[in-house]
Parts: structure tokens; C-alpha cells; sequence
């Protein structure tokens, strides 16, 4: 294949109004910490030759190149885009989209954006769409970026788990991302995504104020991004069995936000942004994994682009190259390994570290074990969250921040009510592509569902109260009448010493640590690794004729992940050898099942005190069944140490020229999902165009 | 034996397919070999001899195909021994000599253990409560590893004591739902006395064509007096105030279902109960009673929403 090596890709060239003056080039240039030499001059579009560039191979060439096409990459393209830049995203997954496509698309912002203030006036959206009133009282909605950023930096916050989510966010990061959120909300608005009506505030977001929408489509008989219309069958609403390649996850009803007739989810805000970023000519390599950014020196100079080795996707059934929903601005490369220069930028946008195991496990020992995956795994497959930004940014000297704050989100790892599957997170259903890589829906049983059955180790002894094992900490209260929190009442104060007050945490604590008891090594966990192994959800038939659980597939498949006998004894046979996590036999199971139905029997369980939380049913009327009990690690924090710009920091407190970093690649701020994702995106693709790098 | 004229080729055999290492009486052990020979030699058409501990031979399976430098046998299947315990078997590839090319005799040795089959014997459908000498049902189900038919099978119930309390004939029928469980209803006579019992159930195996294990199920027999209060429990959804059906209640030992209109009755002795309530994607009911007499419960039950996003952390 012929190299591609173009001042632009598409043939354009900068905008000329777009070069800084020589006053702003130094103005930046010290704001970015950098000395005066060493940055291109003004007007210049091809980077100065230097010793270490003559070594790389480039095959490609633009101004701006974007690991990762998800919540902060597709935002920072389109951004850079406006700006005049000709940009490039690498994807290691077959369409674009990320996290964010298969969410639920609550995006938290603030500060007085846009979507608060159009709710505070009761008006409707521009094309007249929602017809529902405002969800929150106006007071709940008046916002400044003032009390935006004391919320997200307030040291007196403590959770019900005792943990403190503000007081270590970085202040110079929560700053720029309060200050741009106002922009970024329009901006995401001028790029066809569709706000809800503002209800709640989002994960770290601050308490005072609501500050969180979703975002929506109308059904309708054609599926167009313009219009703001889906079809029934793209939105997964046709049939309950079903979703599509368009939406991973089926959609939600949004009438109460919305009016009748919308439907909410990660597809509305996902699929939009692509197709803004598609219409306006950013390109795209999918199947195409980021490796490493290419610095002028190991550990000096500026960031001169990337290497990115091929990554293929293939179809589970048919094992064809799987092919992203839309196909213009790809670029079909299918070498092993491309060199991919950026004459400004490299912005790292290519997830966190939920999906490797020994990453995360910095944070968390136990959560080295493979059997526990990261939040949509199927849908991003194998490569997705796999710490490849905080890898490549050790590399060329990046700084670490926030690296704690994985602890201090009560989703960060959990256990999730959803049964039989792997990709226990999300609702996915056959239809999308990738559903092939799980195999089964899984069966979401809900907290109560947890009194049904018995939860057992790898050994097949049980090891916490089932009924408190999935519970999360209760939502944040805070001292005052009405507990403090957006949609329950203003009567909260920032920066208030009795929001922190050892009687209150002591009274509001709520967390049974079952998770952790999940995690700890137990009975068959073995040196070196002390993998703490595979946990099930051991039932009856009489548990399925009580609940209404459907057995059978799409929501369970003979994939490991579920399984049915005669007997327990026969039931413990089949999961020994048909999971692959599976590693030691069950041989305490058939035990454990007739000691559980003797406290059944008796009333009182003297091991784990269910007969205090809820009814005990003995399992005892075949046939028995087996579901796997998933740990999903859904979201990191802690990443590369960011400025207020996004730019890459090193060790010794300078920029890395020419790199950028947002989203879950990016620690020192605590706020979770979409909100922190697209101002990132939105902060570094301004500045990966305005700054001028060297 | 070579002569010192021939050409000596290496010989391994070994069983690619995982053998069990226990295997059920009468049951079947899947095999399939591969001959290597050093340098690489095609021996299709060779005969491999499976001989067992007697040395007896006892089946004969050719070399079918040759590739990438190995001879293997197609998958085959031979029948285990009949007698308990364990088994050393040789796979024999002779010695051969073809064209001044000699192959000694190689062989390879299998052991396993032969071993009655196993039978799983469960017992369910037990009331919580009887009445003293009342009568009442079980249902008894049993899986032989093998999945043999339970022809001339028994099930036999021995109380407390160790009386025999029936013997009934294993159903021909499979129980709903399983693969291989057959099972049948019995009638037995609770104790006269109150308390709570330890009775065990048993099957029969006459006349089986193979040895199986014997295996016991145990289950409890809760006697208590003639229940004198009435307890009616309504469940109903706490936030729409509609009657939730199906409901479990549950006032150890005492269990009740809720009907179409969300009320169930349960007859309980009076003393200090924990009544528990609960239904489908509901979080349960609970409340400390003292019953003296009739008792009237109306419990409002909480639907699990699951954590909305705004409640996982604000």
C-alpha cells in the first residue's frame, strides 16, 4: 500500500486566521510552561525535522491524532475539527462509540449550562420536542460556575461508605472542567445531541444543585440523526428480546423527562457525535489499537504521533471482519502496524484501566482476578479499558494523579444484580453484533432478588449474608431537614465542618462490605496468583416458580455461565468443568446445600444471620441451577496527570509538548462518566489546535 | 527383533482424547491414539491392540490417517469392565519390519478405576408444619450417574427411629424439567408427638445390571399442635396501594402464598413470631408479632427499582 503522507488529509490546509499572533504564541507558550524556542512559528504547517524523526516510518499524516473514539475522543475530534485541524481517530474496537454508546447517557455538567437554564424558563427545546415540566424546582437548577466548582472540591463531602469523593480532586482540573461546562453542553447541543429535562446530578458532580440530563430520541419510522427520530427496532423497543447494531442497550423510556413517545439512552448522545463527526470529515482507523506516542527523545521534546498495530474484530458467528455502523471517514488499513504523525497534537482518549487485570490491581490486589471483567466487555472486546493511555504515557514520562479515588466511587467495582452472564452490566440483548462474545442477556434479579438463593465461593462454601452481598452505599445525606441533595431539598451548606462530623458519619454509614468479602481470597485460592475465583448463585425450582425468572435463552445459554442439573452433586460437576474460571472442584457444595436447608428448617442461619434480613427457602426441588454472580470494575479513576488545558504533565511538573489526555485516561478528579469525558474532550481539542507545541 | 541390517525408527503412542480416571460400571471410555515415529513415517493401515489387564485383547483399531508427521486412529469407544476397581490397559502398537525399516513394539498404558455408579437421591415438596399424626406427601427423586431406568427401583422412608415408614415403587417417568431424575409421591404418617424429626430416604436398586452406590437423602419432619389464631396477612405495593399476588409470607415455620387479591391465611399457635412478606422484585416485609389471637396484617411493600443514577453517589 502506497504511504499517505499529506499536509492534510483531506487536502485542506489550516485556516490561516487560526495561526496565533507572535504575542499570543508567547503568551501560551509561558502559560504551557515552555520555553520561547523550540515552538514552530507562526503560519508553519510541517513540523522541523528532528534527529529522531528521521527514524520513523510515518504513513500517516495531520494535524491533530485521537486515540480512542468514545465520550472524550469523538468530542475532542469534532472540536478540533471546528477548529480549523485535520484529525485522525484510532479505535481498537470495530465502530466507535465506547463506553458511552452503551450508557445511559446521564450527563452531568453545570455551572448555569444551557439545558439548567432552559429549564429554569420552562421552555421547551429549540425544535419543541419535550412537552414534560421541568423535573426540578428552578432553585434546584440556578447555577453558577462558582458554586459548580466549590461543590466538586468541597473538603467537607463525606459518603455513606465514609469515603471523601471531593477533597482530592485537583484544583486547577476541576476548575477548566466547571468553567467549560457551559460550553461543552452547547457544544454537544450544536453537534445533534438531544437534552431531557435536567433530573438529579450525576456521580461527583456536586450536591448542591441538579445538574444532570439525558439524552433522547423520538420513535419514529425512520432512524435519522437530523430529525431526532429512531425506529422501534433501533432503539430495542420492538421487541424486548432485541436490541440493534445501532444500540447495544435497549432504550429507555424518557416520557417523564421527555413526553410520550422518546426514548433515552448512550446510543442518543453517541450516535449523534459520530455522525457530526463523520459529516464534518473526521477520519477514522477502527480495529486499530493504540500503542505508544512517539516522543523526539525518551523523555524530552515534543510528541510527534503515534504507532497503532492492527486489532481486527471478528464476528463471533461468521467470522467475518465486523464493520462499524457507518462507514464514511474510515479508512480501511489493515497493516500490522502504522505510524501516525501529528504535526500538533496526540490527544490519549482511549479509556481507563477497568479491563486490566493487573493495572487495576494497583488499587486493589484482588481485583487481579480475570474471571471479573470490565463493564461492557463484550461490546469493546478484549482491548477495551486496557490502560493503554496511562501505559504510553509512562513511557515517554507521564505523571500519575489521582490514583486513591478508584476507592472512593461506590461503583468503581461492584457486584452486579445481573446473573448468568459475563457482561453483567449491561442489558444487551441478541441482535448487536457483539452479542455473540457473551453468549446470554443474564437475568437481573434486582437487590431483592439476592433473598432467592444461595451465594457460594469457588469451593462452593458460602461466605457473606446474601441479602446485604449486592447492596451499594445509600445515597449521600447530609445534616438538615430534607437531607441535602439535589431533587431533596436545598438544605445543604458547602464547606460546612458538620457535614463531616464524626456523629453524623458514624450515623449515616451504610456499606456491609459484601463485595470485599467477595473479593478476599478464600477456601482453594492458591500461590501465586491467590485468585479469589468465580462466585455462583446456587437455586431451586421452587426459587424460579417464586421469582418468574426465565430460564432460559437469550437471558441464559450454555456459555459456562449458567448451568442445570438433576442434582447438586451433578450441578457442582457441570460448573467444575464448564467454566473456564473454574479452577478447583466445588466440593463443599452438596454440603453446603444441606446445611442451608437444616437452617431453613430451624429458622435461624447461626453463619451468616439471613433469618433477620429476609425469608429463607430451602433448595431442594430439582431441577437445581448454578448462575454465575459477576464483580464488574466499570469505570477507573486515577490516569495521567493533566493541567487545566489537558495536557500532559511529567514528573517534574512540565507539559509533555504535543500531548493530551481526557476522560478515564485522566486522574486527579473524581467525577464520573460522560460529564468529565466530554469537557475533556472538549478542553483538549481546543487547546490541541490553539496551543502551539514544540 | 532388527538385525543389525535394518533401520531403527522411534516409536510413542499416546491417547490424545482425556480419559476419565473413574469411570461407571458398564460405561463407555473414548479413545483416540497417536503414533509418532521417528524420522515421521506413515504406518496407516497398522493395527493398534487394545489389551486389558489380562492381556487379553479386546479391540484391534487401525491407523486411519497420516499428517503433519503423526498416525492417528479415529475417535473410538470401548466398553469399561464389569468388575469393580481398578484397570491398567496397554495399547500395543507391534513391532513391525517393512522395506529394511524396523519399528519395535511400543506400548502405552492407560489406568482408571472402575466404580459402582453413583446415585443422587433428593427429597422435596416436605410440608413445613404437620399436625400430630396427620398424614402427608413427599415427592422423592433419584439420578443414577449413568442415567440408568429405574426398573424394579424402590424408594424406602425410615422415621427417626429408624422404623420403616413406607417403600414405593420408582416412577417410569421423568420429573419435569430434569434429564435424568425419576421420582414418586409418598404418603407417610407424622409423629404423634411434637417435635422436629430427622426421617431418611433410601432407594432400592433390585435388580440393577450394574453396582450403584447407595445414597441417602435426609429430611426434617416439623410436628406442632393444632394451630388456635388465624393470621391474614395483606400485601400490598407501598406506592400504589394495589394488592401484590403471590406473595410469600412466611411466620416460621408457617408459609402461605397470597391469592388474586393479595390476602393470604395461615393458622399459627399463639406465641412471638417474625412475619416476613415477600413478592416478585419486591424488598421484604418485616415485622415482631406477639400473637394472643386473630391477627390482621396489612404490609406495604417497596418495589426494587434498582439504584437510579442519580442515587449511586450524589
Amino acid at each position: 500500500m502506497t504511504k499517505k503522507i499529506n499536509n492534510n488529509l483531506d487536502g485542506s490546509s489550516l485556516n490561516d486566521d487560526k495561526i496565533l499572533s507572535r504575542r499570543d504564541f508567547v503568551k501560551t507558550g509561558a502559560a504551557a510552561g515552555l520555553g520561547a524556542t523550540g515552538l514552530l512559528e507562526a503560519g508553519s504547517t510541517q513540523a522541523q525535522a528532528s534527529p529522531s524523526e528521521a527514524n520513523i516510518d510515518w504513513d500517516y499524516e495531520v494535524d491533530v491524532v485521537i486515540a480512542g473514539g468514545g465520550c472524550a475522543g469523538l468530542t475532542a475530534a469534532i472540536r478540533a475539527r471546528d477548529l480549523g485541524a485535520s484529525v485522525m481517530v484510532v479505535d481498537q474496537n470495530y465502530d466507535l462509540g465506547g463506553r458511552m454508546l452503551h450508557s445511559g447517557s446521564f450527563t452531568s455538567l453545570g455551572g448555569g449550562d444551557p439545558v439548567q437554564v432552559r429549564d429554569i424558563r420552562g421552555e421547551s427545546d429549540s425544535e419543541g420536542l419535550i412537552t414534560a415540566a421541568p423535573a426540578e424546582d428552578p432553585k434546584e437548577l440556578e447555577d453558577t460556575i462558582d458554586l459548580l466548582f466549590t461543590d466538586i472540591t468541597d473538603w467537607s463531602v463525606v459518603d455513606p461508605k465514609a469515603q471523601s469523593p471531593y477533597r482530592y480532586n485537583d484544583r486547577e482540573l476541576a476548575r477548566a472542567w466547571a468553567e467549560n461546562c457551559p460550553a461543552t453542553r452547547q457544544f454537544l447541543i450544536d453537534n445533534y445531541v438531544r437534552f431531557t429535562r435536567i433530573s438529579g446530578t450525576h456521580g461527583g458532580g456536586g450536591l448542591s444543585r441538579a445538574r444532570g440530563a439525558r439524552c433522547f430520541f423520538m420513535l419514529g419510522e425512520t432512524t435519522d440523526i437530523k430529525a431526532g427520530t429512531i425506529t422501534p427496532e433501533d432503539a430495542g423497543v420492538a421487541d424486548y428480546e432485541r436490541t440493534s447494531a445501532f444500540t447495544p442497550v435497549q432504550m429507555m423510556d424518557a416520557s417523564r423527562l421527555v413526553g410520550p413517545g422518546a426514548v433515552m439512552n448512550g446510543a442518543a448522545l453517541s450516535r449523534p457525535l459520530e455522525y457530526s463527526a463523520r459529516e464534518k470529515g473526521v477520519q477514522f482507523m477502527l480495529h486499530r489499537h493504540f500503542d505508544e506516542a512517539v516522543r523526539e527523545h525518551p523523555f524530552s521534546g515534543k510528541i510527534l504521533g503515534i504507532s497503532a498495530h492492527y486489532s481486527p474484530r471478528e464476528h463471533p458467528d461468521n467470522g467475518e471482519l465486523m464493520q462499524s455502523y457507518w462507514q464514511n471517514g474510515n479508512i480501511d488499513e489493515r497493516r500490522q502496524t502504522v505510524h501516525i504523525r501529528a504535526r500538533r497534537a496526540v490527544i490519549l482518549a482511549s479509556g481507563g484501566h477497568a479491563g486490566n487485570p493487573e493495572v487495576r490491581s494497583m488499587f486493589y490486589p484482588a481485583m487481579r482476578e480475570p474471571a471479573f471483567p470490565t463493564s461492557g466487555v463484550a461490546l469493546q472486546g478484549p482491548h477495551g479499558q486496557d490502560a493503554s493511555a496511562l501505559i504510553a504515557g509512562l513511557k515517554v514520562g507521564a505523571n500519575l494523579a489521582g490514583m486513591q479515588q478508584n476507592i472512593s466511587y461506590p461503583t468503581t467495582f461492584h457486584i452486579a444484580p445481573r446473573l448468568g452472564t459475563r457482561d453483567a452490566y449491561t442489558t444487551m440483548m441478541p441482535g448487536h453484533p457483539t452479542f455473540g462474545f457473551r453468549g446470554s442477556a443474564g437475568i437481573n434479579v434486582g437487590s431483592a432478588g439476592f433473598e432467592e438463593f444461595i451465594a457460594v465461593n469457588q469451593v462452593g462454601k458460602r461466605f457473606f449474608n446474601e441479602v446485604r452481598l449486592p447492596a451499594r452505599p445509600s445515597p449521600s445525606r447530609y445534616p438538615g431537614a430534607d437531607g441535602g441533595s439535589p431533587g431533596r431539598g436545598l438544605d445543604h451548606k458547602p464547606l460546612d465542618w458538620r457535614n463531616c462530623r464524626k456523629e453524623w458519619v458514624r450515623e449515616m454509614y451504610n456499606y456491609d462490605h459484601g463485595l470485599d468479602a467477595a473479593l478476599a481470597l478464600n477456601e482453594g485460592s492458591e500461590a501465586p496468583d491467590y485468585y479469589s475465583g468465580p462466585l455462583w448463585a446456587i437455586f431451586d425450582q421452587n426459587a424460579v416458580d417464586r421469582t418468574g425468572w426465565e430460564v432460559r435463552y437469550p437471558y441464559i445459554a450454555d456459555n459456562g455461565y449458567s448451568f442445570k442439573a438433576d442434582s447438586i452433586e451433578e450441578l457442582a460437576q457441570k460448573m467444575a468443568k464448564g467454566h473456564e474460571f473454574q479452577r478447583v472442584p466445588l466440593k463443599y457444595l452438596t454440603e453446603t446445600v444441606e446445611t442451608w436447608n437444616r437452617y431453613v428448617d430451624t429458622g435461624a442461619d447461626p453463619e451468616f444471620e439471613r433469618e433477620v434480613d429476609a425469608p429463607m427457602n430451602a433448595i431442594v426441588r430439582p431441577p437445581f441451577y448454578a448462575l454465575s454472580i459477576m464483580v464488574i470494575w466499570h469505570d477507573s479513576y486515577g490516569g495521567l496527570r493533566v493541567n487545566g488545558r489537558q495536557q500532559v504533565m511529567d514528573m517534574r511538573g512540565q507539559i509533555i509538548p504535543g500531548l493530551y489526555a481526557g476522560g478515564e485516561a485522566v486522574g486527579g478528579f473524581n467525577k464520573h462518566g460522560l460529564g468529565k469525558g466530554h469537557v475533556h474532550g472538549y478542553i483538549a481539542g481546543t487547546h490541541a489546535v490553539e496551543d502551539v507545541s514544540g | 527383533m532388527a538385525s543389525d541390517n535394518h533401520t531403527m525408527h522411534k516409536i510413542s503412542v499416546c491417547n490424545v482424547v482425556a480419559s476419565p480416571t473413574e469411570v461407571d460400571v458398564g460405561g463407555d471410555i473414548t479413545f483416540k491414539y497417536i503414533v509418532c515415529c521417528s524420522p515421521p513415517t506413515d504406518l496407516t493401515g497398522e493395527i493398534l491392540l487394545i489389551e486389558n489387564q489380562e492381556k487379553v485383547v479386546i479391540k484391534r483399531i487401525e491407523l486411519a490417517e497420516f499428517s503433519d508427521g503423526a498416525n492417528e486412529t479415529s475417535q473410538f469407544v470401548v466398553n469399561a469392565p464389569s468388575t469393580l476397581g481398578k484397570h491398567t490397559w496397554s495399547v500395543v502398537c507391534p513391532a513391525r519390519e517393512e522395506g529394511g525399516v524396523w519399528h519395535g513394539e511400543e506400548i502405552s498404558e492407560l489406568s482408571f478405576t472402575v466404580k459402582p455408579h453413583r446415585t443422587n437421591l433428593t427429597a422435596w415438596d416436605v410440608p413445613s408444619v404437620v399436625g400430630c399424626g396427620e398424614t402427608f406427601n413427599v415427592k422423592l427423586g433419584v439420578k443414577c450417574s449413568s442415567e440408568c431406568q429405574p426398573v424394579g427401583w424402590s424408594f424406602c422412608i425410615h422415621n427417626h427411629d429408624g422404623v420403616e415408614q413406607t417403600n414405593v415403587l420408582v416412577g417410569n417417568d421423568l420429573y419435569i424439567g430434569t434429564d435424568s431424575l425419576y421420582y414418586a409421591a409418598c404418603e407417610l404418617k407424622a409423629p404423634e408427638k411434637i417435635g422436629l424429626y430427622n426421617w431418611e430416604a433410601k432407594v432400592k436398586l433390585e435388580n440393577s445390571d450394574h453396582a450403584h452406590e447407595e445414597s441417602v437423602a435426609n429430611f426434617r419432619v416439623r410436628v406442632l399442635s393444632e394451630p388456635d389464631c388465624l393470621l391474614t396477612v395483606e400485601a400490598i405495593d407501598a406506592e400504589t396501594q394495589l394488592p401484590i399476588q403471590g406473595a410469600q409470607i412466611l411466620a416460621h415455620p408457617y408459609r402461605a402464598i397470597t391469592n388474586d387479591n393479595g390476602i393470604a391465611e395461615v393458622r399459627v399457635p399463639k406465641g412471638a413470631y417474625t412475619l416476613f412478606v415477600s413478592g416478585k422484585n419486591y424488598f421484604p416485609f418485616r415485622s415482631s408479632n406477639e400473637i394472643k389471637t386473630d391477627l390482621a396484617i396489612r404490609a406495604e411493600l417497596i418495589l426494587d427499582e434498582g439504584i437510579s443514577d442519580s442515587d449511586v453517589w450524589s
